[in-house]
């Protein structure tokens, strides 16, 4: 799996950044930690990361509505959304605005990297994806192009 | 440094930048800047005005990306400062950089 992929921890409590920070880097990820909202879309603007991991509850922002803020990359940033309190609805909610997992406080450490690995694994395929694309847009630019210098030569005739 | 030396430089660079696409673009660039430009890959370091117009016709306005892409790693490996702005321009990169590396000064490219 892609150990040098890039994480983002979104948590108001320090501690709890701490704990997720130290689990991730054991495992050789790079890692950043912020504790607002409006710091994490800050940080996606400048920087690419693969995987987010976002309380439900930050001071500035329901961390469901967060999920909508992020800068839009290809691939495409996963968006890992962590509660205590978890609930139905809070699934349903943070499924719909756009949240690829769900993890639930306590943590199950081996839950959370199984989960992590899932959603890398998922990136990997949309971006071999992505590349098929550009291929095939060369691939097809480039008929186009050669198409282009033909009809000249078809209307001299 | 030697024009030879340059030139493999130039060429690495051009390789990393088009591999940050992914392998089969990169590969594909290659094959079609040969098949229907005539730009073999050997000879893109001394054609670069050739080859940026040819990404121009391929990629249009996402050309100054991929530009961006090659030059920053030419940066890389000359040890030069790479600024990182939106008009990165490969050719006024790699006229400088000749610049700085010959005592000389280098030749214009074409």
């Amino acid at each position: 799996m892609n150990k040098n992929a890039r994480i983002l921890v979104v948590d108001d409590d320090e501690n709890i950044r701490k704990v997720e920070v130290a689990i991730l880097e054991d495992q050789s990820y790079t890692v950043e930690s912020v504790g607002t909202a409006k710091e994490a879309i800050e940080k996606s603007k400048r920087k690419f990361y693969n995987v987010a991991l976002i309380d439900i509850r930050l001071p500035d922002m329901e961390g469901i509505e967060l999920l909508t803020k992020f800068r839009e990359t290809t691939p495409k940033i996963r968006k890992i959304i962590v509660t205590g309190y978890p609930t139905l609805q809070n699934a349903v909610d943070a499924v719909n605005k756009g949240a690829d997992a769900y993890i639930v406080k306590p943590f199950d450490v081996e839950k959370v990297l199984k989960t992590i690995q899932q959603q890398l694994s998922k990136q990997e395929e949309e971006r071999r994806y992505s590349q098929d694309k550009v291929a095939e847009f060369i691939e097809a630019r480039v008929r186009e192009l050669d198409l282009e210098k033909e009809v000249p030569q078809k209307h001299r005739k | 440094m030697s024009p030879d030396n340059f030139s493999r430089i130039v060429l690495a660079a051009i390789e990393e930048g088009l591999s940050s696409l992914g392998n089969s673009p990169r590969e594909a660039i290659f094959y079609h800047l040969e098949a229907s430009f005539q730009l073999k890959k050997e000879d893109i370091p001394l054609n670069l005005t050739e080859f940026k117009q040819a990404l121009e016709k391929i990629f249009g306005p996402g050309t100054p990306y991929i530009e961006k892409l090659i030059t920053r790693r030419l940066c890389e490996k000359l040890g030069l400062n790479f600024e990182d702005d939106e008009n990165v321009n490969l050719l006024v990169y790699v006229d400088d950089a000749k610049k700085r590396l010959s005592p000389k000064g280098g030749e214009k490219d074409e």
